[in-house]
């Protein structure tokens, strides 16, 4: 072992070329769109002297991702690990920038702030869609290998003609014409598209039908306590996800097949 | 369908919007899972949004340049429900040795 291997493995794709703005350096780490995380070099001519900058796409492309930067923790997150890099926001340009230095300290702040890009890409993973859509899928797929053999499942449609504005999540129809319309909890919305079914399917004298609202865990923070509270008090029936899948599993085929 | 098919299929309708500069408005190019009004960049950055309709569908297409950093890049996104959902992206910045497509598979 030894370390010019190492310093090969990180410095073979690095690469630098000029463009219109000064230079961009291609580094060796990677997007998860598979393209390289990429720095621009802006020339300060009168101060003769450099700053680095990303491609003015980073934050469009987390808030494009589901990342709200301006309401919540991910904005603290990301001044954090501002400060830590000593990173400038320009909100007018959307860039994410250095301060100016000289040439000599290009290379060292480079690799600075290759890893403050690398961790602002991290911010993804706390991108709630991204956790609620892997949970609204994971029901799916639990819903499906449950009664995908013996009954229909249909996703995102009415139960009928007379009820078209009441999009279902999951609809999953026996064959002795008993449906349960399943909702995944992942946000106040659909706790309260839930009970608004709940209301018109008793509106409409809608006998063959449960809902049930599925959340992520028992505790969910994207629905007030009093839309939950108002889930418990009505028919709805109400199940998490957190650990409890064989008895979510029970608790649908007894209300479907029964 | 094939994207293949999408590329050769007639289009009708086609409607080719201005270069515009700055933030991309979300109406523009509506995807849901973007949270906010706008897409931002900055003023360095020109797009524009093509509409076609081929194959029984609604198609967008939205071009974006930013020419101080040689980036281009279009993305193709078919109207699902009042969404969009992205199919490919076709670009070229010079941080990449040339033009490539990124597919959603």
């Amino acid at each position: 072992m030894n370390d010019r291997q190492f310093c090969k493995a990180f410095c073979d794709e690095v690469a630098l070329r000029e463009v219109p703005l000064g230079y961009v350096l291609k580094t060796p780490f990677r997007r998860d769109d598979g393209d390289a995380i990429a720095i621009y070099i802006r020339r300060h001519h009168e101060l003769d002297a450099f700053r680095l900058e990303d491609d003015g796409q980073t934050i469009g492309y987390l808030e494009a991702a589901g990342v709200d930067l301006d309401a919540d923790s991910r904005f603290e997150a990301l001044t954090d690990l501002m400060r830590e890099y000593a990173v400038h926001y320009d909100e007018r340009g959307v860039l994410l920038h250095t301060g100016y230095v000289h040439e000599a300290n290009l290379p060292a702040l480079a690799v600075k702030f290759s890893a403050f890009l690398l961790r602002v890409y991290d911010l993804l993973l706390l991108a709630r869609n991204r956790v609620r859509s892997t949970f609204r899928d994971d029901l799916i797929a639990m819903v499906e290998s449950q009664f995908g053999a013996s009954c229909r499942i249909d996703l995102n449609v009415p139960l009928q003609e007379s009820m078209k504005d009441y999009v279902i999540d999951i609809l999953v129809r026996s064959p002795g014409n008993r449906v349960l319309a399943i909702y995944a909890g992942t946000s106040e919305m659909k706790a309260l598209e839930a009970l608004l079914f709940w209301r018109e399917s008793r509106e409409q004298k809608v006998q063959h039908v449960r809902s049930m609202l599925v959340l992520e865990e028992a505790k969910p923070r994207d629905i007030k306590d009093r839309t939950l509270s108002r889930v418990m008090n009505s028919d709805i029936l109400l199940a998490s996800m957190d650990g409890e899948e064989i008895a979510i599993r029970r608790k649908m085929e007894f209300n479907l097949l029964n | 369908m094939k994207l293949v098919e999408v590329i050769r299929a007639t289009k009708v309708d086609v409607e080719i919007g201005k270069w515009e500069t700055g933030h991309i408005t979300r109406s523009q190019f509506p995807l849901s899972q973007a949270k906010n009004k706008n897409y931002k960049f900055g003023p360095d950055y020109r797009w524009r949004v093509v509409r076609f309709r081929c194959l029984g569908h609604e198609w967008r297409v939205l071009l974006l340049l930013c020419a101080p950093r040689e980036i281009f890049r279009t993305t193709l996104a078919v109207e699902v429900g009042g969404d969009l959902r992205v199919v490919c992206q076709h670009e070229y910045h010079a941080s990449e040795p040339g033009w490539h497509c990124h597919l959603s598979l």
